[in-house]
């Protein structure tokens, strides 16, 4: 294979093929550049490379639990809610790729083809301009570039193309989207539902959006998907491709133009920048598994390693021009990073529907938008928090005390009686981007390839603490006014990070002197330069952030090459 | 000393080969490859045993048809951390010890009447030790978590669907659910 400039020089480069990567690959390569895909991580085919996902439990030998020697190995990743026997092969160990925390943060990683989009929870919800209005109304971080105008066509473009289940409630909070049908609610959910609906003008309870095919659309046969089969797995990968993941709905668009040229095992070190050019030249990668060095050209560069990782690569990249990070005149790079608070929890039973039940199993539940300081400042702290809202009802696990022999065979053996209906919520709260939450390079440490290591300071402050206790009494309140008995609050006290929603660092605004990047994703400092993931935002709302990513992604895909036709970039 | 180690002992004797106090001392590794714990054969079967005793077979399958015992030690060996897993072997050391004193054999000679007489003892709680309780309560904790996630288990008494199809979010019980 010959080794030469031009086997090294693409159109595009898109470092990163998770959430977003797999997007701006599909996109570049449908509007006919030649691109070339790095990820860092090994492979993975869609249903060919999910090794566990048609296991039954017997088959697992921890039946699920994760062995004590890895657990003691990987602290951090250990505490994420899906690293279990069944997916832990998708998630990054601590030990292969350290980092230092100047502050507790848990930095959850997936590094392969696909990345997070293997593993996510598949909750997607819309930013309305009451999100984007967030910073210039509470007077934070800066005002963002655009509005839900801007962004709306765009949502639909990726919605329609990934396959959104959710029913069209006519919020302003929460615009609606491009809706496949939504899941059945349990009753004790559509209890609440109407409850919520009679008792409170303001707050509502509803189907939770999510990416999942609930009734499949042409493209998505196409795309060789199928209906949701409701096995709640999808962490495994889901050989029905129910739900939207790269591995079964971007990448292979993108491989079928013959556009794509994936390169796997490649760890990026930094864009390059040509200082005669003024503009980025390409790609520096490590080849993972050889450590040879190889740096690859093209016009256009984007940057989708994932929010921190797109910080470590863009403050690698230096040069002449950029002594302190790629496009980094003002000093902000790796700063206002931020994140969603899920420290809160409230759980409790309910005594109705005694003669009902669940029948089967879902992937999803129901949803409360943001509620509080929604139309204007009312409370002690800034900005809300969204909640999600579960009420189910399983078999009661019998009491086997003083049980042995066959009386404990049949106790286990009989017909299993229901439990009560228990319902919980977990808030998802939005933190204030600040400059002291912010990312850097380590001086000293480098990892195996030869890349600094990041070194992470963030922490939560007292708006989080505030924002935790209003949870709790609204929440109480709700929960109280319902009938709902038994109520537990829990505060689990957990690093940011754990929420898997870090963002920001390379933000979003008007002003080059206070932002990275312009209204397109595309850096003021560097043209050809254009940052679609996590770390474009200024700031974090209460929305599970990737569909946002995936429209941001599209929208400047369209515009770079726009602008390259015309020679503009 | 057990009928198979007599018979390698005196195979050795036959062939002339020096016969080695340690032979006769012999105890077998367990059955399964273990990494951390140094469980004997005799220390297998009484795990075999108890497991059996705490769900047996009946008309359908019980804890020794499906390995349960092996299972427990799997999930010891890699899933229990330093210190929980020497309490297990101390605890499984002074299970025998009270069964040794309480009927004067191992577990396993132990008569139907006897290992459930054994049993409810633990069960009660009165007398026993902190480790043999603990050892008795985390045995039958896995026994349990073995049956009720086996296959058979899973498909003949509370049948798991892998591919449910369906969510119905609120359903009428009827008997026959």
């Amino acid at each position: 294979m010959g080794d030469t400039l031009e086997t090294r020089t693409f159109d595009a480069i898109v470092i990163g093929s998770g959430m977003s990567g797999g997007w701006a690959a599909k996109e570049l390569c449908e509007k006919g550049l030649k691109t070339l895909v790095l990820e860092r991580g090994r492979d993975v085919k869609h249903i060919k490379d999910y090794p566990t996902t048609n296991m039954y439990p017997w088959e697992f030998k921890h039946r699920g639990q994760v062995p004590y020697e890895i657990e003691k190995a990987n602290p951090v990743v250990s505490r994420c809610y899906a690293f279990r026997e069944d997916a832990m092969h998708f998630f990054v160990k601590d030990s292969d790729h350290p980092y230092v925390q100047e502050k507790p943060f848990d930095w959850i990683r997936g590094y392969q083809v696909g990345g997070k989009s293997i593993m996510w929870a598949r909750q997607t919800q819309r930013w309305s301009d009451f999100d984007f209005e967030g910073p210039l109304r509470d007077g934070f971080a800066v005002d963002w570039p655009l509005r839900t105008k801007d962004l709306a066509p765009w949502y639909s473009y990726v919605e329609k193309f990934a396959g959104i289940s959710g029913n069209k409630d006519g919020l302003a909070s929460l615009p609606d989207g491009e809706f496949l049908p939504p899941m059945e609610l349990s009753c004790v959910e559509t209890y609440f539902k109407d409850f919520v609906a009679k008792k409170y003008k303001d707050r509502h309870v509803i189907y939770a959006r999510c990416a999942h095919l609930t009734e499949p659309q042409p493209i998505h046969l196409e795309q060789g998907r199928g209906l949701c089969q409701k096995r709640n797995l999808c962490q495994r990968g889901c050989p029905f491709g129910g739900y939207y993941n790269t591995n079964s709905t971007t990448l292979p668009f993108a491989q079928k133009t013959g556009n794509m040229t994936l390169r796997p095992f490649s760890v990026v070190h930094s864009v390059l920048y040509d200082d005669k050019k003024g503009k980025a030249a390409g790609v520096r990668v490590i080849d993972s598994k050889t450590k040879e060095t190889i740096d690859y050209f093209a016009k256009v560069i984007f940057v989708n390693g994932g929010a921190l990782n797109s910080n470590l690569i863009l403050l690698n990249s230096l040069s002449s021009r950029f002594p302190n990070g790629l496009g980094n005149e003002n000093g902000l790079l790796g700063k206002f990073v931020a994140f969603h608070n899920y420290r809160a929890r409230i759980s409790a039973s309910y005594d109705g529907f005694k003669e009902f039940g669940t029948d089967g199993r879902r992937p999803t539940s129901a949803y409360i938008p943001r509620f509080r300081n929604f139309f204007k400042q009312e409370t002690d702290f800034l900005r809300g928090y969204a909640s999600t809202f579960s009420g189910g009802r399983g078999p009661k696990f019998p009491d086997t005390h003083g049980l042995f022999g066959e009386s404990l065979k049949s106790s286990l053996s009989g017909n299993q009686e229901l439990g009560p209906w228990f319902v919980g919520s977990q808030m998802m709260g939005e933190t204030i981007p600040k400059e002291i939450n912010h990312l850097a390079l380590d001086t000293e440490k480098k990892d195996e390839w030869g890349v600094p290591l990041l070194k992470i300071s963030i922490g939560y402050d007292d708006n989080e603490e505030k924002m935790i206790k209003d949870f709790f009494e609204q929440m109480i309140e709700m929960y109280t006014a319902a009938g709902f008995k038994d109520i537990k609050t829990s505060d689990s006290k957990q690093a940011p990070g754990l929420d898997i929603h870090e963002m920001g660092g390379v933000r979003m605004g008007n002003d080059p002197k206070t932002s990275l990047l312009n209204k397109w994703n595309q850096m003021h400092a560097c043209r050809n330069v254009f940052v679609t993931d996590g770390s474009c935002m200024t700031s974090t709302s209460t929305q599970n952030p990737s569909l946002t990513y995936m429209a941001f992604t599209a929208r400047a895909v369209d515009y770079a090459v726009s602008k390259m036709k015309r020679n503009e970039l | 000393m057990d009928r198979r180690s007599a018979i390698r002992c005196s195979l050795a004797v036959t062939a002339g080969i020096f016969l080695l106090p340690s032979c006769l001392q012999e105890k077998r590794k367990s059955t399964v490859a273990l990494k951390n714990l140094d469980i004997s054969e005799e220390q297998e079967s009484l795990l075999a045993d108890l497991s059996e005793a705490i769900i047996p077979k009946t008309s359908s399958p019980g804890s020794k048809d499906i390995a349960s015992h092996l299972f427990a030690l799997i999930m010891v060996d890699d899933c229990y951390d330093p210190d929980r897993q020497k309490k297990f072997i101390s605890g499984l050391t002074q299970f025998e010890s009270i069964t040794k004193a309480k009927f004067g054999s191992l577990f396993a000679k132990c008569t139907q009447l006897q290992k459930a007489e054994l049993l409810k003892a633990m069960e009660s709680k009165t007398g026993i030790s902190e480790d043999a309780l603990s050892f008795y309560n985390s045995m039958k904790k896995l026994t349990i978590q073995s049956f009720t996630t086996s296959q058979y288990f899973l498909t003949k008494v509370h049948v798991y669907e892998l591919v449910p199809a369906r969510f119905h979010g609120c359903v009428s019980i009827t008997k026959s659910n």
